[in-house]
């Protein structure tokens, strides 16, 4: 592999700490490389800090690293805090400034001095600058670096004029020209471009999951902002008008789901998204919708709870809370895509699947894949159809007769139809009802319609329902287990594993409900019985491993529980595995990994 | 000249009647009679004698009068005994979540602009737990009518005190005597922005059906509330108490309704008890068209087309994927 790098970049919050990252992502990306972009920064919108890390190689990437070939330090507390998480052979990029008066002697730090160098243009290209001097330092030319510098500043300031765009590019290169100047004894990994001949997108979760929305012909949004999920807001909101969507921003939670309530009743596909203090406060409608047979979906961006909790950070606390959410019993679908093609095409699917089985869909995201910005092959949409299900499409000339929105049928399912269609009147409930959708509490009657209700779940295709095998079918040592975001950073870690000469399978739950659980149990029954099974969550208490004992009796011993609101990094779970696989007697020559 | 919204006035609009005898005679074949609106099969489960009854015979002679199809209008309520309502009419209905009737009609309504949206709850349901909703929807002013019928207590749960029943009632949640000033329903509504509000009791069933057709008519949020005896738990605010009292506003002397100040001193003189006799002033009270847009005015996407009749079977996003490349 020629291209391998990680770079971390930390400073106040306010100071374009997030642009250096975005310019560099932008930058790998058009040099061919596949990347990972994530941010880490708190609740705050100046002071703060806030760091960002770019990872880019030649093939694909799921995750960052815990360790970095670059680290720049745009003031002193970046320097305290950030410095250790260099690698053995890391350069700490930093004000020359700061290595004066911090008195930084180890010859890994590389001083530029900033002030001057942007003197004549002002404090704000500090950001550019930063840029600039770490193009200097991975590329294999100035030419090279002034070729990618210009392409990348100019898509990135796309609407800017022109002159802003050429006094960035113009900065950014005195910073590469310093650093060949004065700092060419560095040794690093030189950055070269190569031939990417897939077609890719680079951008974050919550926006592969909208552009998968906007696929399926979403017609409404009512949200009310909360991180991780806000981005989804402004999104559609930003295309309202170039893609016909009412987006309304709420007053409230309860309003947001009320409203898309509302709108799926009238017959328009509607969403919602939040995080989970929004979506406590949605429970009592949803359950609503899954009575009146409302098929809306609701993305669930978690962050670290519980309560107001730790707003920018990333955990997997709410799987339970949003499984067994809305009051009584009815039938949900719930499903964590796991990167940004099954966002994407979860996005979509989540209102086909609406509108197939009339329920609520939530589909899981957590911040570390809501926000983090990823390179990814070009959605495909040639192949996607918008299935609305049994809906009656509104027809002026259509008059129904004996229409009954809750009739009892074989599957479940009954038709819908677009309120205002003629012959189509009826009262969509809350309370129970009889075919008709008139209040009964006769006590058969409830019966008949908790069965209607709860089988619609059999018509989703089985095969969607099975939790993914990747890698390995046979022939494994080991089989790592995880739901949502962790699927990528699991595969980051068995690329390495395998690597080192261990076979690995892992299974990857994106289904929560349903999912077939006579399959999980044929797949893992052998391999839990013989302690082969490794269980990862970012929660406290094993959300998910409770669900597969609920489910199958099957108890994962050896489980790892992440709960630091930070998300796994895949050196660990190489080292968890190592480990765990010494432990049980077996020989790792090891090495790969880093 | 109608101002709601037929399938007569979409079909005009889209040009495809042209011929005014044409029109004339569909405008004739879609009118309603109130037997057309009752739902049969559906027993009441009000109290005899109970307020609401009188509210649903206006309602259907309103949706007569203008000459709507049951079809065309969808009732949102919440919870509690207004909340049935939609039961016992002949058109759609959304029976939703106590105080959450007032979101989802507004879903309802910005998905199909083309329905007329009624909404319908109790005093509790949209005082207590829907006040957030009431405020935010009279300062949206989204083209819907929103019916609060006020018995001045929790009738559904036997009898509980609300949030407009008088300080010092006593109920079984306040047996000393309620502590809170109530609501002001008329006030809420002006104070907040609505810019239709009408007040009526049912015993007047003429000025009753033509207050409703006209807050059916207005373009923006519009709020009829509704004076209902609850001969069950509030027996002393009988239909004779409202006969006693209720008068015709729009007979009075300084009837002024586009005149916000005219209807809050009205407003005032009831909170400060300086009404002679006890005099309830029934009809619009503030009543302007033009003080603002509606909501949906503003929002180009379904300027043309409501949001549920746009095809959505290949919406492209590849214009917006090459951004990201
Ligand atoms: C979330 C929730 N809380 C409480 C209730 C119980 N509840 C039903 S109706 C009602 C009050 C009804 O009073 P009002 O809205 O004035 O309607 P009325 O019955 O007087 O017409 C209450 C408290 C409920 N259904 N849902
Ligand atoms: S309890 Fe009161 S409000 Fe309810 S039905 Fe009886 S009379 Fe009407
Ligand atoms: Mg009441």
């Amino acid at each position: 592999m020629q291209n391998k790098i990680s770079i971390k970049v930390g400073g106040p919050a306010g100071e374009g700490v997030f642009t250096v990252g975005l310019l560099l992502a932008k930058y790998f990306k058009l040099n061919g490389l596949e990347v990972v972009y994530t941010t880490d920064y708190p609740s705050l919108i100046k002071g703060g800090h806030n760091t960002c890390s770019i990872r880019a190689e030649d093939g694909p990437v799921y995750a960052e690293m815990k360790h970095h070939d670059v680290v720049a330090c745009m003031d002193k507390l970046a320097v305290q805090e950030d410095v250790s998480s260099r690698n053995h052979t890391g350069i700490v990029v930093t004000d020359s400034k700061l290595v004066e008066s911090m008195n930084l002697q180890d010859d890994f730090y590389v001083g530029i001095p900033i002030d001057s160098l942007i003197e004549d243009v002002g404090k704000r290209f500090k950001n550019t600058i930063v840029f600039g001097a770490i193009v200097g330092l991975i590329s294999v030319s100035e030419e090279d670096a002034k070729e990618f510098i210009s392409q990348t500043l100019s898509k990135h300031f796309g609407k800017k004029s022109q002159e802003i765009i050429d006094t960035n590019i113009d900065v950014a290169l005195r910073g590469v020209r310093f650093v060949n100047e004065h700092v060419s004894h560095k040794k690093l990994n030189k950055i070269v471009k190569i031939e990417n001949t897939t077609q890719r997108v680079m951008m974050t979760g919550n926006d592969a999951a909208a552009l998968g929305a906007l696929k399926a012909g979403l017609k409404f949004v009512s949200e009310y902002p909360m991180t991780p999920s806000t981005s989804f807001l402004s999104f559609f909101a930003a295309r309202e008008i170039s893609h016909n969507i009412t987006t309304k921003h709420a007053e409230d939670e309860i309003a947001a789901i009320n409203n898309v309530i509302g709108a799926a009743a009238s017959g328009a596909r509607a969403m919602t998204a939040t995080s989970g203090g929004g979506y406590a406060l949605m429970n009592e409608a949803i359950s609503f919708a899954g009575m009146s047979e409302n098929p809306v979906v609701i993305f669930e961006c978690m962050r670290a709870g519980p309560s107001t909790g730790l707003p920018t950070y990333t955990d997997q606390g709410d799987l339970m809370h949003v499984l067994y959410s809305g009051s009584g019993e009815f039938p949900k679908v719930v499903f964590a895509p796991g990167d940004l093609q099954e966002a994407f095409y979860g996005g979509f699917e989540a209102f086909n699947i609406a509108d197939l089985v009339q329920t609520p869909v939530v589909v899981l995201l957590d911040k570390h894949i809501s926000a983090s910005v990823m390179t990814t092959p070009r959605f495909d949409t040639s192949n996607l159809v918008v299935n609305r299900g049994n809906f009656q499409e509104f027809d002026a000339n259509l008059e129904l007769e004996n229409y009954k929105r809750y009739e009892l049928t074989q599957d479940g399912i009954s038709k819908r139809v677009v309120i205002g269609q003629k012959g189509g009147c009826h009262v969509n409930s809350s309370y129970e009802h009889d075919e008709s959708g008139w209040t009964s509490e006769d006590g058969e009657m409830h019966k008949l319609q908790m069965e209607k209700r709860h089988k619609k779940l059999n018509n989703i295709d089985k095969e969607l329902i099975k939790p993914k095998i990747l890698g390995r079918e046979s022939d494994y040592d080991i089989t790592l287990v995880s739901w949502g975001s962790n699927k990528s950073i699991l595969q980051e870690a068995t690329k390495y594993l395998e690597q080192d000469g261990i076979k690995v399978r892992q299974i990857h739950f994106m289904f929560l409900n349903p999912c077939d659980w006579e399959y999980v149990d044929e797949i893992l029954r052998i391999d839990v019985e013989k302690n082969s099974v490794m269980l990862f969550e970012g929660n406290m208490t094993g959300q998910l491993h409770s669900l597969i004992r609920m489910n199958t009796g099957l108890n994962i011993l050896e489980k790892k529980l992440k709960y630091d609101a930070r998300p796994f990094f895949y050196e660990d779970v190489y080292r968890d595995v190592e480990n765990f696989l010494k432990k049980r007697g077996m020989n790792i020559v090891g090495g790969n990994q880093k | 000249m109608k101002l709601v919204n037929t399938s007569e006035d979409v079909l005009k609009k889209s040009g495809q009647i042209n011929d005014h005898e044409e029109v004339l005679r569909l405008y004739d074949e879609h009118s309603s009679e109130v037997k057309d609106w009752d739902e049969p099969e559906h027993k009441s489960q009000w109290c005899p004698g109970c307020g609401n009854f009188a509210i649903l015979l206006a309602f259907k002679k309103a949706m007569v009068s203008l000459k709507i199809r049951p079809e065309e209008v969808c009732i949102v309520s919440g919870i509690g005994q207004a909340g049935k309502f939609p039961h016992y009419v002949k058109c759609y209905g959304v029976e939703t979540l106590h105080g959450r009737a007032l979101p989802v009609a507004t879903g309802v309504k910005l998905a199909n602009k083309d329905v007329n949206v009624v909404v319908v709850g109790g005093d509790g349901d949209g005082f207590g737990l829907g006040m957030g909703h009431f405020v935010h929807s009279a300062r949206r002013n989204l083209d819907v009518t929103y019916l609060i019928h006020n018995n001045e207590i929790y009738g559904l749960t036997k009898g509980q005190t609300s949030p407009t029943s008088p300080k010092g009632t006593k109920t079984v949640s306040t047996p000393n005597g309620s502590i809170e000033t109530p609501i002001h329903p008329v006030e809420q509504a002006i104070t907040n922005g609505a810019t239709f509000v009408a007040r009526c009791f049912a015993g007047d069933m003429e000025q009753t059906v033509r207050v409703m057709a006209q807050a059916m008519k207005h373009k923006g949020f519009a709020i009829v509330e509704m004076l209902q005896p609850c001969v069950s738990y509030n027996p002393s605010k009988n239909h004779q108490y409202f006969k006693e009292r209720c008068i015709r506003v729009e007979e009075s002397g300084d009837y002024n309704p586009t005149n916000k100040n005219w209807a809050l001193a009205l407003v005032h003189r009831e909170k400060a008890g300086l009404i002679k006799d006890e005099k309830i002033a029934c009809g619009i009270l503030y009543h302007n068209d033009s003080e603002r847009g509606t909501y949906l005015d503003e929002l180009p996407e379904s300027a043309d087309l409501a949001l549920v009749k746009q095809d959505i079977s290949n919406v492209d996003i590849e214009g917006l994927l090459d951004k990201f490349e």
